[in-house]
């Protein structure tokens, strides 16, 4: 089961959920022990990076951003959950020094992608945005990914007024970027 | 500048919508002004962020619930969901005294009346059962080996017998038959697969049978039958979850089993 990425692609790209469910299953023990064993973290953490693993592995395939297509899923998912905890989830490796040698899947972790940092912030943003509550998401998503009109944002969320739907948005964004100033400097202390 | 103007600036530049005088006064500023081009830079970020939360939010839902299956599963057959913490339950035990055991118990009654009441509410093992026995028809024996057969052959007349074995409902002569051939070609291979798999079905061998149609790849040309008999395996042995999974996915589908996937889902949702 443990395939290279080439031979999953067509699978991903067409979403076949079968094959992705039964990938999730069999990768999951596997991650879970591992970082759990080389990671500052609750298992809840590690169960939270390898659904955001999963998640990036998924698009990142579907989307042609793997440049190594030759190498295994696992390697490629622990690769990217390596990055989730440090540059997400801000949880650092016990041994930084070794770990390097300890498992095969940690080898691989430079090339593998074409642009992982920028797939990293947005992860970062995900995160940060499940901290705010659902009002706040809903305006945001409509209003950045949806690109709704205010008077759009309004009605469907059942604001009084255009107006009182714009100073939410403002309220909310002006949150989330306080809880990503404040995820960046915990990073950067980390760094 | 106010701080929700110099946002609103920032939001529609990076939406496209200032005008040229504008767009030129926005990246003077950019340029001149290394806080500003900071914030431009962070709210640029967020705004991308915010945009791809949007497009991943349906796949993170999908794996929530396969996570949430699991944890279900391991949780009806007594494991950890998550191996690592196993060795650590077990070895690093606790004393708890007597008096917080109280609280526990009272924990866990109040937990047993929440989960009572959900699993009263979800669909019984009873009522898949009969959805099962509503939508079920053994698969027609549409792949002919008369036709697609070599006539006189071993294989084509044991492929011929499995078939005759199958149609008259003789599934156990059907399986044994069935696991004999090996198939020709992918295409005969994912055949016998579904044919094996609605036979262990009908002899109530459901592991078996979920096997049998998961291993009809994807892009099989059967993908869809292997779907639909695969949710009808799940609804006999009562996983309603594992069945709606599968039948919202020939729902999204739209193909042949799209209208019947969706009677289904209506009735278990």
């Amino acid at each position: 089961m443990d395939l290279r990425i080439r031979s999953l692609i067509k699978d991903i790209k067409e979403d076949n959920h079968l094959v992705l469910k039964a990938l999730y299953n069999y990768m999951r023990p596997e991650f879970l022990s591992w970082f759990s064993r080389h990671y500052y973290c609750r298992i809840e953490d590690v169960e939270d990076a390898y659904q955001r693993s999963f998640n990036i592995f998924y698009f990142n395939v579907r989307e042609d951003k793997v440049a190594m297509q030759e190498i295994k899923a696992s390697t490629y998912l622990f690769s990217i959950g390596r990055n989730i905890m440090l540059q997400v989830l801000n949880k650092e490796p016990k041994n930084k020094t070794s770990l390097e040698n300890v498992h095969e899947h940690a080898l691989e972790h430079v090339s593998i992608d074409y642009d992982m940092e920028d797939a990293y912030r947005k992860e970062v943003i995900v995160r940060l945005l499940n901290q705010l509550d659902e009002t706040c998401r809903n305006v945001l998503v409509l209003s950045f990914y949806r690109d709704f009109s205010m008077e759009s944002i309004a009605s469907e969320l059942n604001f009084k007024s255009e107006s009182v739907a714009k100073k939410k948005k403002h309220l909310c964004m002006k949150k989330l970027k306080e809880l990503v100033d404040k995820h960046n400097i915990v990073r950067d202390s980390l760094a | 500048m106010d701080e929700e103007l110099e946002f609103e600036w920032i939001e529609n530049y990076h939406k496209g919508r200032l005008s040229l005088d504008e767009r030129q006064a926005f990246l003077e500023r950019e340029q001149a002004d290394a806080a500003f081009a900071g914030k431009v830079r962070s709210y640029r970020e967020i705004m991308d962020g915010i945009a791809y939360y949007g497009k991943q939010q349906p796949f993170a839902e999908t794996i929530r619930g396969w996570e949430q299956e699991i944890k279900t599963q391991a949780e009806t057959d007594g494991l950890a969901a998550h191996p690592a913490t196993t060795a650590q339950s077990t070895a690093g035990k606790k004393i708890i005294p007597l008096y917080r055991t109280y609280v526990y118990w009272a924990a866990a009654a109040v937990l047993m009346l929440i989960v009572s009441s959900v699993l009263l509410l979800r669909p019984t093992p009873a009522d898949t059962r009969a959805l099962y026995e509503t939508y079920y028809r053994p698969y027609p024996d549409v792949f002919n080996p008369s036709v697609r057969g070599e006539p006189g052959t071993t294989t084509a007349s044991a492929r011929e017998k499995a078939s005759a074995a199958y149609r008259a409902g003789r599934y156990p002569e059907a399986l044994q038959l069935f696991r004999s051939l090996s198939g020709a070609d992918r295409q005969e291979q994912d055949n016998i697969r579904l044919y094996l798999g609605n036979c262990y079905l009908a002899l109530d061998s459901l592991d078996a049978a979920a096997k049998a149609f998961l291993s009809i790849g994807g892009d099989s040309h059967i993908a869809s039958q292997a779907k639909w008999y695969l949710a009808m395996t799940y609804l006999k042995a009562g996983t309603a979850d594992r069945a709606k999974s599968v039948l919202h996915t020939l729902a999204d589908e739209g193909g042949s089993y799209a209208d019947r996937a969706r009677e289904i889902l209506q009735k278990i949702e």
